[in-house]
């Protein structure tokens, strides 16, 4: 009953109800926003880097370096020779060296060349069909079998780089043989062959341009030439791929290996904690300034409700002091003004909680479309938006504490007095 | 029944107050009169349990109000005592009909919906059961307190200041309701008032000083 009063004495005042709704659902959707995009990001970014202890490419910026090849989320810094990165690969404090290359896209999706240990690395279950084995066949992650309707036994031409209009390979199909189960990984995005799909591809392309230079211009004849020349005798030795994922057996390489490698070739080594740590600490400062941004609203919230309550006292004194001339109780007074302000706070917490899920929503839809990344935990966050339940409801107690006290000790009779 | 004794209430030293013994029975009506200044409304508290005495007993129903305290004071308040305040108040988010009911759950714990429907349709005012009291005209306000101050049945109804802002035919039709409203419930009313008039309609007066 008490509690049903409450809410009739809220929406009696509408506009002031109003105010207070919006302010608390404006600050909860804020700091719940933050909290559910800290969470994936981070739990993708980790669910990413887990077992990669240092990335080997080609030098550049290795942030760069980091974000292409562990999420796909950037060009390449360029390629490495096979041959040299080899070198390395053998090494017996290595656990594991995953090559990766990149050529050419479908629609947008990379198309990497790998070795069954990515796969493995990621734990990634094939869902239909197989392990590519020959040239040209090809795995799909699951997001992209469902995007492109690519099946078993589908074939189609890559593109040349990663535009998604861009000119397209005729030479070889490549065939679907296998199609993963969804794992939430980068996985679920690219399309996997092995290392050799991608140097095949590669060497048709440089023939292709061998012939358009043949046509057309015979001055660069000499230079052709001699690269031609370089080609055959280096033969299969000459390989590029574009990154190595390392993990080593114990941490002294990981502290060594990169001077090493710094000095002895032109190649880079990047530690993927160290680069998401920096990207993280560079959010960092926005994070917390939004963060803060959503607490002071909830402030003003608090305010709001404190005053609404404080203001509405002056006017609803001789109703309260009716109440007990009714046979009320001071402690059912106290209860009446504190739900009054904790409904309030649920319902601005459900609200923010709704708002801050359809503009993760949004947001989503945005780096699906920019990065091919989605954001797609929309369940409650624990125990951070457990934590912000308990914050909003303890801001509606500390805002009604005040009016709810002075209702509770309120002089019926002085009041009934002064009418 | 109500029955006082002796009682005395004092604001400070040179405000106090001894009032005369009160004794109206279930269906008696007693008046108390006097000019502005002489304790009026603060007996009509000290009757209500809203006020504790300084000294003296007031019984209502065979019980002693100075053994109550708390929650039993504010129980026993809302279900044997019914005031009828100058000023109707309401708790203005609710019906009319839902404020009966409020009186009803606050004392006893029940709704008793077909009380509450009776009441407003004795006092002519179950028309106006679902409004809000603010749509209420003055009398019809005046009709709504004096329809829940009658719902838990009480002992006592306390009435205070009941005519003071009517004309004199509105003023007589209060006096004849809240006579036949007490008897019909077999409530003592006690009326506390300056209205004058009110004296030609109540035998039973009590006049402080």
């Amino acid at each position: 009953m008490i509690a049903s009063i409450a809410i009739k004495n809220i929406l009696h005042r509408p506009l002031q109800a109003l105010l207070s709704w919006v302010l608390l659902t404006a600050g909860v959707a804020i700091i719940s926003l933050l909290i559910l995009l800290q969470g994936q990001f981070q739990q993708k970014f980790e669910a990413g880097i887990r077992g990669i202890d240092l990335v080997m490419g080609a030098k550049g910026s290795p942030l760069q370096l980091i974000l292409s090849s562990v999420y796909h989320l950037d060009n390449p810094t360029g390629n490495i020779d096979y041959a040299e990165a080899q070198k390395w690969m053998k090494n017996p404090m290595i656990e594991s060296a995953i090559p990766l290359a990149y050529g050419d896209s479908y629609r947008g999706f990379a198309i990497v060349g790998t070795t069954a240990v990515y796969l493995k690395k990621y734990a990634a279950v094939v869902a239909q069909g197989r392990v590519f084995q020959q040239n040209f066949e090809v795995v799909v992650g699951a997001e992209i079998a469902q995007k492109t309707q690519l099946a078993i036994g589908s074939a189609f031409f890559g593109t040349h780089g990663t535009a998604v209009e861009g000119e397209e390979h005729h030479e070889h199909a490549y065939r679907v043989v296998g199609i993963l189960a969804p794992n939430g990984t980068v996985l679920d995005n690219l399309i996997l062959s092995n290392l050799e799909s991608v140097w095949a591809m590669h060497d048709h392309e440089e023939e292709h341009n061998h012939e358009a230079r043949d046509t057309g211009k015979t001055e660069s004849r000499h230079d052709h030439d001699t690269e031609a020349h370089h080609e055959t005798t280096e033969g299969e030795q000459h390989r590029e791929i574009t990154a190595v994922l390392f993990k080593f057996r114990g941490p002294m390489a990981i502290v060594q290996w990169p001077r090493m490698v710094a000095k002895q070739t032109d190649m880079q080594l990047a530690s993927p904690v160290v680069e998401m740590n920096r990207i993280f600490s560079l959010f960092g400062i926005g994070i917390e300034a939004l963060t803060w941004l959503g607490w002071a609203i909830m402030g003003l919230s608090a305010l709001s409700v404190f005053i609404a309550l404080f203001n509405t006292l002056k006017e609803r004194r001789y109703e309260l002091a009716l109440l007990r001339t009714l046979g009320g109780s001071r402690a059912q007074l106290l209860w009446l003004l504190l739900l009054e302000s904790l409904w309030l706070c649920a319902a601005g917490f459900v609200s923010g909680i709704v708002l801050s899920r359809s503009a993760l929503w949004l947001v989503s839809r945005a780096t699906e479309r920019e990065y091919r990344f989605s954001l797609d935990r929309f369940g409650f966050q624990w125990p951070g938006e457990g934590l912000l339940l308990l914050l909003t409801l303890g801001t509606g107690l500390l805002a009604a504490l005040l009016p709810a006290l002075k209702a509770y000790r309120l002089d019926i009779s002085k009041t009934l007095a002064n009418e | 029944m109500i029955q006082t004794r002796q009682l005395r209430f004092a604001y400070n030293a040179q405000t106090a107050f001894d009032f005369p013994d009160i004794n109206c029975a279930a269906g008696d009506t007693l008046l108390i009169t006097g000019s502005s200044g002489t304790g009026k409304t603060t007996l009509l508290h000290l009757l209500g349990g809203l006020l504790p005495p300084e000294s003296g007993q007031i019984e209502i129903n065979h019980t002693l109000l100075g053994n109550l305290s708390g929650r039993t004071l504010d129980r026993f308040r809302g279900h044997h005592i019914g005031i009828v305040f100058q000023q109707a108040h309401f708790v203005a988010s609710l019906s009319v009909y839902e404020n009966l009911m409020l009186a009803n759950w606050l004392a006893l714990g029940k709704k008793d919906s077909p009380k509450a429907l009776g009441l407003l349709e004795r006092l002519d005012i179950a028309g106006q059961a679902q409004k809000k009291p603010a749509q209420l005209s003055v009398g019809q306000k005046q009709r709504a307190a004096i329809a829940r101050a009658l719902m838990n049945d009480p002992a006592v109804l306390l009435a205070d200041e009941p005519t003071s802002n009517l004309d004199d035919k509105n003023a007589q039709l209060v006096a004849d309701l809240l006579r036949e409203q007490a008897q019909a419930a077999g409530a003592a009313l006690v009326i506390v008032t300056h209205d004058s008039r009110l004296k030609q309609i109540f035998q039973n007066s009590i006049e402080l000083t």
